[in-house]
């Protein structure tokens, strides 16, 4: 799997300008809710203390994370630590092997995706089901999911329509509630046969041990409720203090995701009831290299809303697919060359034009502009973008930047440069990516530095 | 919107304001800079122009050359440094100096002489307390909001106020105006398809408006959203001005 | 598996070291107040955020007018077969049930409960400003009744109506959550939906496609 920005994605986007605008013209809707939810609230106030809230929680995860695991454990839980994906997978294959199970049904759950759980899980003979709808059909297509909240947003009804006749039997329809009515009745009788459930994590509250998970469709409160066993996935990001700060989180995550007041089901876990085996696996997977460092640490304050990804002009025309892993969108961004490795992913940073966007919808006020053009940086520090012309012609141009005789120097020389440029009607290199769909403005015969002195 | 805006803070009435002017501007748009001029001497506001000025350093930090943009970043601050107050006719530049120098180096020269830039607009309406330039414009205007300028300096009620102001100008608002326009330096070289779609959006906003003139803070964005229209409709009656171009007529 | 523990709480504490030395206070957590409505007003608020869902509200004078119309509801949804929580408020409601096949959710198995037409609940507390009723489940079978019938009908008392998810909202979480009782708090909201097909809205995805809360005035 390939983490830099994946241009061939972006083409395949644009080589279906039906399917991308229906998509741009969905994401903006999801805005236009968003901001009409927020406009019934306190939403600045509320951003800002929730910032707080997740500033403290990441400044003292290390006390929180202890204090969670005690919590829990006392009502019943097990808990687990993963440094690495492959621990965290261990975990889960030997969870399984321990209650002998065969099948595994699966909440929403954006960690699973990083290990690549379902894989291994698969090759270890376990059949794995996704539950939610939107993963229950990229699931079906064998396909990654394109967006945080919605999936399957990138395939129309009529995909899925074909898609369910060739993998669930059923007669074509593109009706959307006679499709997740045949999915539901598919996985009515995964959930009865399954050992295990397993889901993700909203938040972790480290006073009580409860865990907090939101969703809509109730997929996540089946996939918790009716095997045996249930094992929660959570990184480590995900602990919040105290039960008090709940409704805060609960008053804005909808709102920022859908729109929505409230979504359908708030779970709060309180511990393992009679006959239940409950597990927590608390996954870093080089979360610890996002936190170590001051100016990417608020990342790690992200409540996997996906609005950033709603309002980016880059994504909504790009796609979850060009990013290359399992974050898209300006979180994105941010988060995967750390966890993956500046090298493989230093290039997504710098697919974007620092807008701000996403800030402004952020419900947590990550800094996120600010993320991307320091990341930019630790590229370029890492060499990964270094030996490149761009960075070859940054120097240059510095050091023609240095004084005043130099930068008068090479304006002139830039001037010629232009003046032949038009003459033979080509423009070398990137300037030929400019000329291609933009006129070239023509430098004037006298820059202001010349009528200045002229006239002064 | 995430900006902290300037607080009111007291200009004395004859103290000396540097022209901070973008490169791009001393090369591509020289009027720009003459606009200011005519325009500070109409608000009896004495301008000066510290010649040595080259460049902020902004296209070097965004590329991630730190070193770079440091190393021009303090150049800045030695031209500037003598200066109370000094104003840029670009968001993006303005935001370079006010933001990112003490984003790179809190405790650097460059992020205390940062701190004294000004975008046009704001420093127009937050520092001199003028919303009413005597400004005289006829036409349909429309006002693009760039980024930089609306997000880190939160200058854009500044400008539109500005607008607004101007006798004879019949100011429109742009659909979609918090969309980037596209250009994001390299970006717009980089990755022209998706500079381009967004250019075209914003194309398309500005013919809903039925303006005649296109107007920003920004003329980076300008140069863009022209380029882009010139080569599609070569025929376009359609003009492209900086705010101090408008600001400055009579 | 101890040294992935000490592994991961060491790499967080040194990647914490810059703040090492600092003392850190939460901050305040946000309360969200009560208002000076009266109970009957909220749950008329509650009623038209339920509505605006696609959720029912009914606010009903005692448990006779409740069992009447929730037999009318369930009438209307062809409900034959109803589960009830391990709840006396609920289990006291089932009793006027007659003509239902109603059973006890502890009595049955999983299986039994996918075929129960309707399950019966009780709401410890509603939350008015979003329609939203919160169960407390603390049994295995108690657990899957909020979600494998496909109607949905929580009772409640009316005093039990607040604001929003205030404090006192909230305090029927924290008791179970402290006093060690288990399972789950669930605050559900309107029948299951999803929007994963085009953002095309669709009511009953996983869970009940109706849901009613019958709000008594005096229980």
């Amino acid at each position: 799997m390939t983490t830099s920005f994946n241009r061939k994605e972006v083409a395949r986007a644009f080589a279906h300008p039906v399917a991308a605008a229906g998509l741009a013209a969905t994401l903006e809707r999801s805005v236009q809710s968003a901001h009409q939810a927020r406009a019934q609230i306190e939403w600045e106030t509320l951003r800002s203390a929730a910032h707080d809230v997740k500033a403290y929680a990441i400044a003292n995860l290390d006390r929180l994370l202890t204090q969670f695991e005690s919590q829990f454990t006392q009502r019943g839980g097990g808990v687990l630590w993963a440094q690495t994906a492959d621990d965290a997978v261990a975990h889960c294959l030997d969870i399984c092997r321990r209650h002998h199970a065969t099948s595994v049904v699966k909440g929403k759950s954006m960690v699973s995706e990083e290990l690549g759980l379902n894989e291994h899980l698969s090759r270890a003979g376990i059949d794995v089901v996704e539950t939610d709808l939107g993963e229950f059909i990229v699931q079906l297509a064998d396909q990654r999911p394109s967006h945080i909240v919605g999936p399957a947003l990138h395939l129309s009804r009529q995909d899925i329509g074909k898609l369910f006749v060739a993998k669930l039997g059923i007669e074509y329809t593109d009706d959307p509630q006679t499709l997740m009515s045949a999915a539901r009745t598919r996985l009515r009788a995964r959930y009865m046969q399954a050992q295990v459930g397993m889901t993700g994590v909203n938040f972790a509250v480290a006073e009580t041990g409860t865990i907090v998970v939101i969703e809509n469709e109730g997929n996540g409160g089946l996939s918790s409720a009716v095997p045996p066993v249930h094992v929660f996935l959570m990184g480590i990001e995900k602990v919040i203090p105290r039960l008090a700060d709940v409704p805060l989180f609960v008053r804005i995550l909808a709102r920022a995701a859908t729109g929505q007041k409230i979504s359908t089901y708030t779970h709060h876990f309180l511990g393992a009831e009679e006959g239940k085996t409950v597990y927590c696996v608390i996954v870093n997977a080089n979360r610890t290299k996002l936190l170590a460092d001051p100016k990417t640490r608020q990342s790690l304050y992200c409540i996997r809303c996906g609005a950033c990804l709603n309002v980016c002009p880059i994504y909504r025309r790009a796609g979850g697919f060009a990013y290359g892993g399992t974050y898209a969108g300006p979180i994105g961004a941010v988060i995967t060359p750390q966890l993956t490795g500046i090298n493989q992913a230093g290039e997504l940073p710098f697919v974007s034009t620092l807008c701000g966007a996403c800030q402004d919808e952020c419900p947590v006020k990550i800094d996120l502009p600010h993320q991307l053009v320091y990341l930019r940086h630790r590229a370029v520090e890492h060499g990964a973008a270094r030996a490149s012309m761009t960075s070859r012609g940054i120097a240059a141009w510095a050091r023609a930047m240095r004084d005043l005789p130099s930068y008068q120097r090479s304006v002139r020389w830039l001037r010629r440069a232009a003046a032949l440029g038009r003459r033979i009607g080509w423009y070398p290199g990137v300037l030929a990516a400019w000329t291609k769909s933009r006129t070239l403005p023509q430098p004037p015969k006298e820059s202001f530095k010349e009528w200045w002195e002229r006239t002064r | 919107m995430a900006a902290t805006f300037p607080a009111p803070v007291q200009y004395e009435a004859g103290e000396h304001v540097a022209l901070f002017l973008p490169c791009y501007c001393d090369v591509l748009f020289p009027d720009v800079g003459k606009a200011m001029v005519a325009l500070f001497s109409r608000l009896e506001v004495p301008l000066e122009y510290p010649m040595e000025q080259t460049c902020c350093g902004q296209p070097a930090f965004n590329a991630g050359h730190w070193d770079e943009a440091g190393y021009l970043a303090t150049g800045f601050s030695r031209v500037f440094a003598e200066y109370r107050w000094i104003v840029v006719p670009s968001g993006s530049c303005g935001a370079m100096a006010r933001t990112f120098y003490s984003y790179m180096d809190p405790a650097s020269e460059a992020a205390g002489v940062g701190a004294r830039v000004y975008d046009l607009a704001a420093f127009i309406v937050n520092v001199l307390g003028r919303t009413d330039v005597g400004a005289h414009f006829e036409g349909r205007v429309t006002y693009h909001d760039g980024c930089h300028g609306r997000r880190e300096l939160g200058s854009s009620e500044a400008a539109i106020t500005l607008l607004k102001a101007v006798r004879g100008l019949d100011y429109v608002e742009l659909p979609h105006i918090d969309e980037c326009c596209g250009f994001g330096g390299m970006f717009a070289v980089k990755y022209p398809e998706l500079s381009v779609s967004m250019g075209q959006a914003k194309c398309a906003a500005i013919a809903q408006t039925g303006a005649q003139v296109v107007t920003s803070g920004d003329s980076s964005c300008l140069m863009h959203v022209e380029g882009l229209m010139r080569a599609s409709q070569p025929a376009t009656k359609s003009r492209f001005m900086h705010l101090a171009q408008i600001l400055a007529a009579t | 598996m101890n040294d992935a523990r000490s592994g991961v709480l060491a790499a967080v504490r040194e990647a914490l070291m810059d703040l090492n030395g600092r003392t850190r206070t939460p901050p305040p957590p946000t309360i969200f107040g009560e208002t000076d409505e009266s109970k009957a007003t909220l749950a008329q608020h509650f009623a038209t955020e339920l509505q605006a869902v696609a959720g029912r509200a009914f606010i009903v004078r005692d448990r006779a007018e409740c069992g009447a119309a929730l037999a009318s509801y369930l009438l209307a949804r062809n409900v034959r077969s109803v589960a009830v929580q391990s709840s006396p408020f609920a289990q006291d409601i089932a009793l006027q049930l007659d003509g239902f096949g109603v059973t006890s959710a502890v009595n049955l198995d999983r299986p039994e409960l996918e075929r129960c037409d309707c399950a019966l609940l009780e709401a410890r507390s509603l939350l008015a400003d979003t329609g939203s009723a919160t169960v407390i489940l603390d049994n295995s079978q108690d657990r899957v009744l909020p979600y494998l019938p496909r109607t949905c009908a929580i009772v409640a008392e009316l005093d039990s109506l607040h604001a929003t998810f205030t404090p006192q909202a909230l305090e029927c979480i924290a008791d179970t959550a402290s006093a060690g009782a288990r399972g789950e708090a669930l605050i559900v909201t309107g029948p299951s939906r999803t929007a994963d097909i085009e953002k095309v809205l669709v009511l009953g995805a996983h869970g009940p496609g109706a849901l009613a809360v019958f709000i008594v005035e005096q229980p």
